[in-house]
């Protein structure tokens, strides 16, 4: 109960408080944030009622050539997928079996007067009927809304709000996702789900703030691919922040692709935390263009024997643009493995700041780990700063780590140039030859090379220079 | 009066050598390649014989310190490199570079593509495209499995010289500057190398090959039409082919001294 009010509380006074607290400098040093604070524009970003959202030419849709999915416009849960404006009718079609009956619960929300509602989707696969397995819950009576987001953070069995927070080392802004996403998303999958599932966040409105948060379970052998694209509109000024968990259950399997196209002037926060039981794998594809400032935290808990992660990372930041990663791995059992591999191509004037630990407790016996980051400098003034940590308490693991920095090989450059393809395009393949670099050798299923070609639609953008509009003064 | 393919008069260069020191290694190289033309350039190590070709590719930091490099009329050192390549200028790398992570179909589709669509040709789709690309290998002897590799990457010294045989097969230049594609390859390599070269041949083609030894002119059919010794960044001797022959016998020091 002290927690409840704790939260609601907090609800309240979050925003101010983030706004005032005194955050440390840009220096990676300690395990901690850097340069939002300076970063951040004077007028506040406001919260939107969601009515003013319009989706138009999405950038990053159809990833997949079939695929279900959930759009979020402003932060609020968004009607169809093809365009149309946002009315009251909102739903989330989950066609978990692709069998074409799949449109199922459509159960809108009409009154649009509820702040928060806390959605509910469960994934099976044991067929096309509707039944309680399969729903997603509105909450069309208003109400209810704070009680039920509540329960999400009281159901955390992991408590990561709690422990973090206490060691002082996780910024305020999952906690804000938490407590004033409008629209909380809770998916649970059972079975194999062969259907890749899209949630969308798109950004219209200019200075506003729209908090996500999503919360992943999949139960035991279950199975999901999933691409959460963060995209924007238009090229306006705003705050986008989210905290996503996926918790996986013993023998569970994830196929996460993160897809981030946000405008030069956005702020992007975003938490990842992945808890993996025993046997289960995540893999896990992020893709992004950083925005005015972007910090992407990832934590992993590989909290029991034979559970892997992978994540390739690439950032592709234009001239300007500001990325930044704090990545923690932690190794909490033996015969863990897990893979890490991140590289940024950075523009002119552009920040990129890599920040990894590795954590490897007592008696986590034949744990394997291997952290990489490599930055591709693609201008002078291209600032890119890496830091590796490892915290290693067992000897029998297998534990590497690399950094590099450097600048696009002029060879490279004049290799291609030679063969009659113009500066442009050979930055452009040059950047792109890098970044994927992340995608192991042997993979070219649909999933894959989906990311892959996200690779190459941004790798273009690196070196040109964009113009904004619709900035805030 | 049609100006010449190429024409060096008294061309100077300078290279830079990273820590703002400027080197002097071209010392007034006068050479005119007629359309149809095969000149062959052969001197010492170290005598500028790559300078000369990176200059006229438009190596950055290899800076024309006087006189003047034309083709077809049109001053090429104010251009750009893929401008020089999109007339036709074409460099086989004494040292090809490895380009990890860009896959060698799409690397040379994009070259393929592009060379096409600047003749005005429709480009090609990925399906046909493999087509030309599986003959215009086979042809070369080259495993079609290199393609699935990313440019260079692992290549064995002799492919990677095939590789660039296969940029020009696909490229078709009019001037074929080729920087010691023989050397590193084994007899066969050498014999399918130059019947590449003798294919690619015709009268509006010109060709100047660097090489060190004679083996190579050798196979090629019709012979070169004239060789040039290199030395101290300039030409010193020019002949017909017997100079390459006595060359190997008498060694550049019997043959350096300005005729
Ligand atoms: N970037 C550079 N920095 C410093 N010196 C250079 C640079 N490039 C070339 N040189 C020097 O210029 C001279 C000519 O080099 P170049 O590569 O043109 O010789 P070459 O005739 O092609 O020799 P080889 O037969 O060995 O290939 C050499 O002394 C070389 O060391
Ligand atoms: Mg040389």
């Amino acid at each position: 109960m002290a927690r409840i009010t704790e939260l609601l509380s907090l609800s309240e006074s979050a925003p101010r408080e983030a706004r005032e607290m005194v955050l440390p400098s840009a220096s990676l040093e300690g395990w901690r944030w850097s340069g939002l604070r300076r970063a951040l524009p004077a007028t506040p970003f406001a919260a939107t009622d969601g009515s003013t959202g319009t989706v138009t030419a999405p950038k990053l849709s159809n990833v997949f050539s079939s695929m279900t999915e959930t759009v979020l416009v402003d932060g609020h849960l968004a009607g169809d997928n093809n365009g149309g404006d946002v009315d009251g009718r909102r739903h989330i079609n989950s066609d978990s079996d692709g069998d074409g009956n799949g449109r199922r619960h459509i159960k809108g929300d009409n009154n649009g007067g509820a702040v928060r509602r806390h959605i509910n989707t469960v994934m099976d696969n044991n067929g096309g009927d509707v039944d309680g397995h399969r729903h997603v819950k509105g909450d069309s009576d208003g109400d209810g809304g704070g009680s039920r987001h509540i329960n999400i953070l009281r159901d955390d069995k992991s408590e990561t709000f709690e422990t973090v927070a206490r060691n002082g080392e996780e910024t305020p802004f999952p906690a804000l996702a938490r407590t004033l996403a409008t629209h909380p998303l809770q998916i649970t999958v059972k079975g194999e789900i062969k259907t890749p599932h899209s949630i969308r966040l798109v950004g219209t409105s200019a200075n506003t703030a729209a908090h996500h948060s999503l919360n992943t379970e999949l139960e035991k052998n279950a199975s999901l691919h999933c691409v959460i694209t963060s995209e924007a509109a238009n090229n306006a000024a705003r705050l986008v922040n989210s905290d996503c968990r996926f918790h996986l259950r013993e023998g569970a399997r994830l196929r996460l692709l993160i897809l981030e196209n946000e405008a030069a002037q956005c702020f992007r926060t975003s938490r990842i935390h992945f808890t993996l039981a025993a046997n289960a794998r995540a893999e896990t594809f992020l893709i992004t263009r950083g925005g005015a400032f972007q910090r992407l935290e990832i934590e992993t808990d590989l909290a029991d024997n034979g559970a892997e992660f992978h994540i390739g990372g690439a950032h592709a930041l234009s001239p300007e643009r500001q990325g930044e990663i704090a990545l923690r791995v932690r190794h909490l059992a033996g015969d863990t493995l897990s893979r890490n591999r991140f590289r940024a191509a950075v523009g002119a004037n552009a920040t990129h700041n890599f920040q990894g630990r590795i954590e490897i407790i007592p008696g986590a016996d034949n744990a394997a780990a291997e952290m990489e980051s490599k930055s591709l400098l693609m201008d002078e003034s291209a600032k890119s700063r890496s830091k590796p940590e490892l915290e290693i308490f067992h000897d029998n693991v297998a534990c590497s780590h690399g950094v590099a920095v450097s600048p696009a090989d002029a060879d490279v450059l004049f290799y291609l140039r030679s063969r009659g393809i113009p500066l442009a395009d050979a930055e452009r393949l040059t950047v792109s030859a890098f970044l994927r670099q992340i995608f192991p050798a042997e993979h070219n299923d649909e999933f894959t090379e989906s990311a892959k070609s996200r690779v190459e639609s941004f790798a273009g953008m690196v070196t040109e220079t964009e113009t904004v509009k619709g900035q805030s003064s | 009066m049609t100006a010449p393919l190429l024409r060096l008069d008294d061309l100077r260069a300078s290279v830079s050598d990273g820590h703002g020191e400027r080197k002097q290694v071209l010392h007034g190289v006068n050479l005119t390649v007629a359309a149809g033309e095969m000149h062959v350039l052969m001197g010492p190590n170290g005598s500028g014989k790559s300078s000369l070709a990176a200059l006229l590719a438009g190596r950055e930091g290899c800076e024309a310190d006087g006189g003047a490099a034309q083709m077809d009329g049109e001053d090429i050192l104010a251009l750009a490199p893929e401008e020089r390549a999109a007339r036709g200028l074409f460099l086989a790398f004494q040292y090809p570079v490895e380009i990890a992570g860009l896959s060698l179909t799409v690397f040379l589709r994009e070259i393929y593509n592009r060379r096409r669509e600047r003749e005005g040709e429709a480009a090609l789709d990925p399906m046909s495209f493999m087509r030309v690309l599986r003959e215009e290998m086979a042809a070369l002897s080259m495993d079609p499995a290199l393609t699935r590799r990313a440019v260079n990457a692992g290549f064995s010294g002799g492919e990677k010289k095939r590789l660039e045989v296969l940029q020009m097969a696909l490229l078709r230049p009019r001037l074929a500057l080729m920087d010691e594609t023989d050397s590193g390859l084994d007899v066969d390599a050498l014999r399918i190398v130059s019947d590449a070269i003798n294919r690619h041949r015709d009268g509006g083609r010109g060709f100047l090959l660097i090489t060190h030894y004679s083996r190579l002119l050798a196979g090629l059919d019709p012979a070169p039409d004239y060789i040039h010794i290199f030395d101290g960044g300039r030409i010193v001797r020019s002949g017909g082919a017997d100079l390459a022959r006595r060359l190997e016998e008498h060694g550049y020091g019997a043959l350096s001294e300005v005729a």
